[in-house]
């Protein structure tokens, strides 16, 4: 009801059951995937001549993988996975956005916070469909990373954690915050989805790189120029991070993890962190001298290369990643909306296995191609891309393909499963028809001779519904002096008249007048100019006396209010989809709730869908 | 086995450098405090849109009632109380939101004319005119504008014209009910026609002199100009009224402006901060002239809102303080200080109005409840006289 209010909460029960219901679906047709690849790959084997080989590892796979690479491909698979389980929670659909990477983008320069909403209006358009491409696409890169262990299809899974950690560090993660001034080490730059690319690009380098400690002394100076840059940018006086307490106010450190604090979470977290929040208030010099300290120190050490060094550092900067991760950071995965566990467990990672590839750097003979057996199946070089995809040579690749390399596959295929109804949806110029629904349920089919009534539209000219005969009319009841609801129903069918395009001229858009006191044309008149509804040719907005509306909003069921000491006209927000032939074939519930964009195109987007249908049907 | 640094390895450390040094120049100047010596200026001295006002028939006023933070809980009223020993009622129009505030403006007999603020997402100021005390509001058309949020950007003549002040500060005309509104004036247009010397820079009050002339009035851009403006003959002619030479260099502006009894009342505010003075002016039937009161210094106080009753200027001062001025050429007189309750309503719940046996009486509302203050008998101290209360509708604009 107008006037009543209505709000989209996070765990709406009617998206949170869409969500659920489009991951269990697509769950399921990831198990199809895995299980017709299994299958696939037995019956080849079983039934083509030629193709049932003893499963030999292709050559690259015999090369025993660096200890650093290992670290990392089974250390970000994990991550990626979690980060997938984390995007499966309910309140992710509706609140990932507004509640997560809008407010990251806060103090960013107007660029950065203009590419965050660019992605952020796609996901509130299609909240479900994100959400679950979000959970489909890490959980695939995961499992990829996890069983591709060796060869071009581990590398490419090392490519696909480089583009989707650079799509969520740019649109989810505004840059890491790195062009905000409130840049701290501390508060997760340079953004854990830059770490997560960093680790994806290393997995994807050539074996040769391996060889050696270069990579590893190139990934150790590095991070530790970082870490040094970071321990400048902690000590530069006037950030606020040597105060730890402002007046009566916490510090910009002692806010921040009082806050965390705040989070939901298991209780003796929350206490560990609220402690840590009171000592950091209280001794906000020393705390930042030794994170300074220790960043610096850390950092130089990384930088020098000095393998005497190397060691105690990277132990040091370990320990006060972990520090940081559970007192600082709160583990990240709490409160509904944490979506990974923030930066130190992956730059942790980085650095175990830059340190790993520094000092246990293999041989070169270590990862050489072992020369095939004499007597392997080896398929023979394809002639031209005719060869490649004749079904015998299918089959034989097939057959020939590892456990390994058929998971991978799979968990390409997983990835693609979250991609396609996403790209299916954003095709769409309306938003998602669930927003609407979550607010105010399904629409009701109807079928009843739409009771008729002659009124006078905005240009004083008596309008009758019979007049309206051999189009579709939609109608809904709109106060032309209220203040929140009804211009949003009016943006709602102005944006419904845009997407009906060139069928909006078998289309008329009708309101009435629900308030039986501001009834004169003078108010319909200005109603339209306000919401520009002036422009639309079939656009009728209809008055008459407070007799004649009531009973025309006695006829449809409209129940309208007059509210005392400055309230405003209490009225149903409905509209009524009349067919061509002037019967009564949908009712939508059509609280307008927030009015955000995504509600008003989602709303937009319901009355445009049953307007075609019925101008289909008739 | 230690080796030394390689080329890539440098190559990045100075990448890494460049950009650790860009971050910190980037934070350098985030940082930098602004300079210059001076404290910012203080701001313009404003009065929420509560107020009073008299009528023929009776005393209506203006009040703010809820109790929540958000704006959209926040509703205002008006009160109207007809006769002179009758008691208050609440008069609000009815049929549109009120959020944005309420203007009313004394017609002239029994009539009055109100003037809803948009609020949220109307862009036009809907009228409604009653002739019974509030009774019953009959809607009289709109302002195709948002209403200037000032507590007299709306004025009416008897029979039925009006002038409005719109929050883009034209001057807009209704002569008569069932015309069409018309731009009488615009800030641009006083100063090309006739604000050299003051530079009208913020008009705040509209208004009809006893002899129906259309007058507008607001801060000048010069320091020591008080801005009143008269139409007569079709041209715009700056009326006053002077200042005492005390007052030079200050910046005045007009609060309000609106009939008080026969006579047209102003209430000026010279100086900024704690330099404040309050001034009453007094004009004669067309208001071509203007007479002074003596100067109120407020200290720390702020004026909160001001009424008109029977000649009389009566202002309330943050603080629970009040003051009211008889008349031209008077000094101002302290008032009691108000009741706990009454001074710690929000801004726009509190004011005084013409009391029934002359004077003021003041006017608190907190929440649902309206509370109506007298003086005692000896005029030393508040007693609550009348208590009215409000059901206030909650969540109806949200």
């Amino acid at each position: 009801m107008s006037g009543m209010g209505s709000t989209l909460q996070l765990n709406n029960p009617t998206v949170v059951a869409a969500f659920q219901s489009a991951l269990i679906h697509q769950g399921i047709i990831a198990l199809l995937i895995f299980f017709l690849l299994a299958m696939l790959w037995v019956s080849v084997r079983e039934w083509v001549p030629g193709s049932r080989t003893s499963f030999r590892p292709a050559a690259g796979d015999l090369a025993a993988e660096p200890r650093a690479r290992q670290i990392l491909r089974i250390g970000f698979g994990v991550l990626w996975i979690l980060d997938g389980l984390l995007q499966a929670q309910p309140a992710m659909p509706l609140g990932l956005a507004s509640n997560v990477t809008q407010p990251s983008a806060d103090g960013s320069p107007g660029w950065v916070r203009g590419l965050v909403d660019f992605a952020a209006k796609g996901w509130t358009y299609h909240p479900v469909s994100a959400a679950a491409a979000a959970v489909w696409i890490q959980i695939g890169i995961g499992i990829w990373l996890l069983t591709a262990a060796r060869g071009p299809w581990s590398r490419l899974g090392g490519l696909a954690s480089v583009g989707w950690g650079l799509v969520v560090w740019i649109f989810g993660e505004a840059f890491g915050g790195i062009f905000a001034p409130g840049l701290s080490w501390l508060f997760g730059a340079p953004g854990a989805a830059l770490l997560y690319a960093v680790a994806g690009g290393l997995v994807a380098l050539p074996d040769r790189a391996w060889v050696g400690q270069r990579l590893g002394r190139a990934v150790l100076a590095v991070t530790g120029l970082f870490l040094a840059g970071m321990a400048l940018l902690q000590a530069w006086p006037g950030r606020g991070f040597w105060q730890g307490s402002v007046g009566r106010q916490p510090g910009v450190l002692a806010g921040m993890v009082q806050g965390m604090a705040q989070t939901s979470q298991p209780g003796f977290l929350s206490s560990w962190v609220q402690a840590f929040g009171t000592f950091a208030a209280a001794h906000g010099f020393a705390v930042n001298l030794v994170v300074v300290v220790v960043l610096a120190a850390t950092g130089l050490a990384l930088a020098s290369g000095q393998r005497a060094v190397l060691r105690p550092a990277v132990g040091l900067l370990l320990v006060l990643c972990a520090v940081v991760w559970v007192l600082v950071q709160d583990l990240g995965v709490f409160g509904g909306l944490g979506t990974d566990p923030n930066s130190m467990v992956p730059l942790a990672l980085v650095v175990a296995g830059g340190y790993l590839a520094f000092a246990y750097a293999p041989a070169p003979a270590a990862v050489a191609a072992a020369p095939a057996a004499p007597g392997d199946p080896v398929t023979p070089p394809a002639r031209g891309w005719r060869d490649r995809i004749r079904p015998r040579r299918l089959a034989t690749v097939i057959g020939n393909a590892s456990p390994r390399t058929l998971g991978a596959i799979g968990a390409l295929g997983v990835a693609i499963i979250g991609v396609i109804p996403l790209a299916a949806a954003s095709a769409s110029a309306s938003a998602s028809p669930i927003l609407a629904q979550a607010l105010d349920g399904s629409s009701a089919p109807l079928n009843f001779r739409a009771p008729a009534f002659t009124l006078t539209n905005q240009h004083g000219r008596a309008v009758s519904l019979a007049s309206l005969r051999g189009k579709v009319v939609l109608l809904t009841f709109l106060d032309p002096v209220c203040t929140s609801d009804c211009p949003l129903i009016a943006q709602e069918f102005r944006q419904a008249d845009q997407l009906l395009a060139g069928q909006s001229r078998q289309v008329e858009l009708v309101a009435v007048v629900t308030n039986p006191l501001y009834t004169q044309p003078a108010y319909t008149q200005a109603f339209d100019r306000q919401e520009h509804m002036d422009t639309l040719p079939n656009w009728q907005y209809l008055t008459g006396s407070a007799a004649q509306l009531k009973k025309v909003w006695r006829q449809y069921g409209i129940a309208a209010q007059v509210l005392p000491a400055g309230g405003m006209i209490g009225h149903s927000d409905i509209a009524y989809v009349i067919d061509r032939s002037g019967r009564t074939r949908t009712e939508l519930n059509f609280d307008p709730g927030p009015g955000t964009a995504s509600t008003q195109a989602s709303f937009a987007g319901e009355l445009s869908s049953a307007a075609r249908q019925n101008l289909g049907s008739s | 086995m230690i080796s030394r640094p390689r080329r890539g390895a440098a190559a990045a450390l100075l990448a890494t450098a460049v950009l650790t040094a860009g971050a910190l120049a980037g934070c350098g100047s985030t940082s930098a405090a602004p300079a210059g010596p001076s404290a910012p200026p203080a701001p313009p001295v404003r009065v929420s849109l509560a107020t009073s006002g008299e009528y023929p028939d009776g005393s209506w006023a203006v009040l703010v009632m809820g109790g929540s933070a958000a704006e959209h809980n926040n509703f205002w009223q008006v009160f109207v109380r007809p006769g002179q020993a009758g008691s208050w009622k609440l008069a609000t129009p009815l049929g549109v939101a009120s959020n944005g505030g309420i203007t009313v403006a004394a017609e002239g007999g029994p009539a009055l004319a109100a003037a809803v603020r948009p609020s949220q997402d109307l862009s036009f100021s809907p009228l409604a005119s009653s002739g019974d005390n509030g009774s019953k509001w009959v809607q009289s058309g709109l302002l195709d504008a948002r209403l200037a949020g000032y507590p007299d950007a709306l004025a009416a003549a008897p029979g039925g014209g009006l002038i409005a002040l719109t929050r883009t500060g034209d001057v807009e005309l209704r002569a008569h009910p069932g015309a069409a509104w018309a731009t009488l004036a615009t800030e641009h247009a006083l100063v090309t026609a006739a604000g050299r010397v003051c530079q009208p820079a913020q008009l705040t009050s509209v208004a009809y002199s006893p002899s129906g002339v259309p007058l507008v009035a607001g801060a000048c851009a010069r320091a020591g100009e008080a801005g009143i403006f008269r139409l007569a003959g079709g041209r715009w002619s700056r009326t006053g009224p002077v200042l005492p030479a005390s007052l030079a260099g200050q910046d005045v502006e007009v609060l309000q402006m609106a009939r008080s009894g026969h006579a047209l009342a102003a209430l000026l505010a010279a100086g900024r901060g704690t330099d404040t003075r309050l001034l009453g002016a007094w004009s004669n039937r067309d208001g071509t002239s203007w007479t002074l009161s003596q100067p109120y210094r407020t200290g720390a106080a702020r004026p909160l809102s001001a009424a008109f009753a029977g000649g009389s200027l009566g202002v309330v001062l943050s603080g629970g303080r009040a003051v009211s001025a008889s008349g031209p050429g008077a000094a101002w007189r302290s008032l009691p200080a108000l009741p706990a309750t009454a001074s710690s309503v929000p801004d726009g719940g509190v004011t005084l109005a013409a009391a029934p046996g002359g004077g003021f009486e003041a006017l608190s509302a907190r929440e649902s409840q309206l509370s109506v203050w007298a003086l005692s008998s000896g005029g030393s101290g508040w007693s609550r006289s009348q208590v009215v209360k409000v059901a206030i509708p909650y969540g109806s604009s949200s």
